[in-house]
């Protein structure tokens, strides 16, 4: 038998997901979601279609279908071809570069890892929360640090900060707008079938600004949706395709989508320990799941494939994903999210992110496809160098090697002597030394100009009052 | 005055290197400074770079070639070989044993950086070893093993050595060895890659 490519078989067949569908359309008719917004609510009764009970609101499936065709996913140039790591969901642990200890993240902190980022070309959210800026600034901080030290981050698809409170959405539009970056914004449901108020509060004070807007569910196996793996799917088609298609309802200024990054997401949860479980078995069989339903929809699929149940960047982290993402990659996946995060996304980890980013090289590596050619199959240089001879020194090798073969720099392929020579350092070590380089080194900020006009606007916020009290209830 | 040829040797090109040296020889330059400090000078660069990884091997031995075919140019305007050389020694793979791609990489960067190889291939017998190690004069013998096996043989193979030679330094490589290895079998030095095999070489001889 002939491999013909890299693949896989298994995971939810077509005919699977159309019964899938169907139920999902027909839940968002039949059962509804609620929907704790009087202002949505009355936006939403003037459409046919839409029937409304108290909160509850069910669609009829044509408004579905058309939501999910009106979807727009605007991925960057950046993310066409090649591999795209999302790295960090604003994490309130830190592993400290320097004592190696568990402590909380500050804005000095925050600065670094946004750096360390950027070098590594990853993308997505802020890395860390600076938990020594009162509350209500925390977010407006990470947008701020995000747009002045990193190209990516917190500029495009797969960035999902959170926007707390209308007052704080205003402030991180207005910076957003200063410097040019992306804005949008996204709300996670409430599993089961619902929304959380402050975030339709938010969504709704948007409603106008053309902002583009996003919705997300990540129902619980056992806990916040049935036990079975297909159920909890099933669950959170049905509240994608019911949050989507309020936000086409009522966001008309602009264009709404499923977020990649959580699409059709659905949790497993340990009993033993009652913890959400990334990295585990089941949910990297998720994983395939999704990424076959982001395909069926037209979704660009992310995989939540570098998070891990690990406590630190250790064995367990490494082969939870690395596994995961090499059975995502399979599966079609190209972006791959949630890079540095260590304990099912308690801790953040510097050196888990440069171990995830030579994964991921790896990776890429593993599943380049063969090139094939007459000059490539070199039966002349077999025929010119015989017995006793070397192809080491031939011309062929040397404009070769580098291209044909990766040569890693934290796997390193040294033998025992000279990994001996080097210090015997670990993988860790390297991880650790790598972090702190790429920091020191990163170059990347923001114009002078456009700074200063986030500084303004921070220094403004910093004394508001109105924001500070939109706080109080968060 | 020789940085060109210097960088010719750092970049690997042949051919180049070859006309340089050429040119400068049909000059008039004295052809120690032409060694020294172009292609001796280019090879030092590759070692250094080779040492910090910032070159490869197949960069390391395109650069060997070309310092190579222009030392060829060079040699027959020495008088004396030891004008010209820093040192001999004989190179082998240890009897019963036939892999030689890290004997003959050494052998090759040992060559190149100025040292005259005297290579007797694969499955030598040490008695051969001696032998050549005694008419040739020699300051030093290279010898490798890759299995496990074989490499038992060089302990017995030193202790030979030692017995029938005076002066002679002995290094061992391969694979399976290990610095603590190569001292329990009274060996004078070991290096993990054919680089840090060139700076033993110079070492073992004070150079």
């Amino acid at each position: 038998m002939f491999i013909e490519d890299f693949m896989l078989q298994g995971g939810l067949s077509k005919k699977q997901i159309d019964v899938m569908n169907e139920k999902a359309l027909s839940m968002v008719e039949e059962v509804g979601v609620n929907i704790p917004h009087d202002g949505i609510i009355q936006l939403l009764s003037d459409y046919d279609g839409v029937t409304i009970e108290k909160s509850t609101v069910k669609f009829k499936r044509d408004l579905v279908i058309k939501a999910l065709k009106d979807a727009k996913y605007d991925i960057p140039d950046y993310g066409e071809d090649a591999w795209i790591v999302d790295a960090g969901a604003h994490q309130t642990s830190y592993y400290d570069l320097d004592t190696k200890k568990l402590r909380q993240p500050t804005t000095k902190d925050l600065i670094e890892l946004t750096k360390l980022g950027d070098a590594l070309d990853t993308v997505g959210s802020a890395p860390v929360v600076p938990l020594d800026v009162p509350i209500y600034l925390q977010i407006l901080l990470m947008h701020k640090i995000s747009y002045e030290h990193s190209r990516y981050r917190c500029n495009d698809i797969y960035e999902h900060m959170d926007k707390p409170t209308p007052k704080c959405a205003e402030y991180v539009y207005e910076m957003a707008q200063a410097t040019g970056k992306r804005f949008t914004f996204g709300i996670w449901m409430i599993s089961p079938r619902s929304f959380d108020r402050n975030a339709l509060k938010v969504a709704y004070s948007l409603l106008g600004k053309g902002t583009p807007m996003w919705i997300s569910t990540m129902p619980v196996a056992g806990v916040s949706a049935p036990i079975t793996m297909v159920a909890t799917l099933l669950q959170s088609m049905f509240e994608h395709f019911a949050g989507l298609t309020m936000l086409n309802l009522i966001n008309t200024d602009s264009y709404n989508y499923i977020a990649p990054d959580d699409a059709f997401d659905a949790d497993p949860f340990d009993m033993k320990y009652s913890t959400f479980v990334y990295g585990s078995a089941e949910y990297t069989r998720a994983t395939l799941h999704k990424i076959a339903l982001c395909k069926y929809y037209n979704i660009p699929p992310v995989a939540k494939s570098l998070n891990t149940a690990g406590k630190e960047p250790d064995a367990q982290a490494a082969f939870e994903n690395g596994t995961h993402t090499l059975i995502a990659a399979l599966a079609g996946a190209r972006a791959f999210r949630t890079s540095g995060l260590l304990s099912c996304g308690e801790i953040y980890s510097a050196e888990t992110l440069v171990i995830n980013d030579e994964i991921i090289k790896y990776l890429k590596k593993l599943l380049h496809r063969e090139e094939f050619s007459e000059s490539r199959l070199m039966a002349d240089e077999i025929k010119e160098v015989g017995p006793g001879g070397s192809f080491i020194g031939r011309k062929s090798t040397f404009e070769y090697f580098r291209e044909e073969y990766w040569i890693p720099e934290l796997f390193s392929h040294s033998n025992l002597g000279q990994w001996r020579e080097m210090g015997s350092k670990s993988i860790l070590q390297y991880a650790n030394e790598t972090a702190k380089k790429k920091i020191k080194e990163h170059e990347y900020h923001i114009d002078s100009d456009k700074k200063k006009e986030l500084d303004k606007i921070y220094d403004r916020a910093f004394n508001d009052e109105e924001l500070k009290d939109s706080f109080k209830f968060v | 005055m020789f940085d060109e040829l210097k960088d010719t040797i750092i970049d690997g090109n042949e051919q180049k290197a070859k006309a340089l040296t050429a040119q400068f020889l049909n000059a008039g330059e004295n052809p120690r400074e032409i060694l020294d400090k172009g292609l001796l000078a280019g090879m030092e660069v590759v070692g250094r770079r080779f040492k910090t990884y910032e070159m490869y091997l197949p960069e390391v031995l395109m650069s060997a070639s070309a310092m190579k075919t222009a030392f060829n140019l060079l040699k027959p305007h020495f008088k004396k070989s030891e004008d010209i050389f820093l040192g001999k020694v004989v190179m082998a793979t240890i009897e019963g044993d036939v892999h030689d791609i890290g004997k003959n990489i050494v052998s090759m960067m040992l060559e190149c950086c100025g040292f005259e190889v005297i290579d007797l291939g694969v499955d030598v017998p040490v008695r051969k070893i001696i032998e050549t190690c005694t008419e040739e004069t020699a300051d030093l013998i290279g010898i490798s093993a890759l299995l496990t096996t074989t490499m038992m043989a060089l302990e017995g193979a030193v202790r030979m050595i030692r017995g029938e030679t005076t002066g002679v330094k002995v290094m061992v490589g391969g694979a399976p060895l290990t610095h603590e290895f190569a001292e329990k079998i009274g060996a004078d030095g070991f290096a993990p890659d054919a680089l840090r095999a060139i700076n033993m070489a110079k070492g073992l001889i004070g150079k």
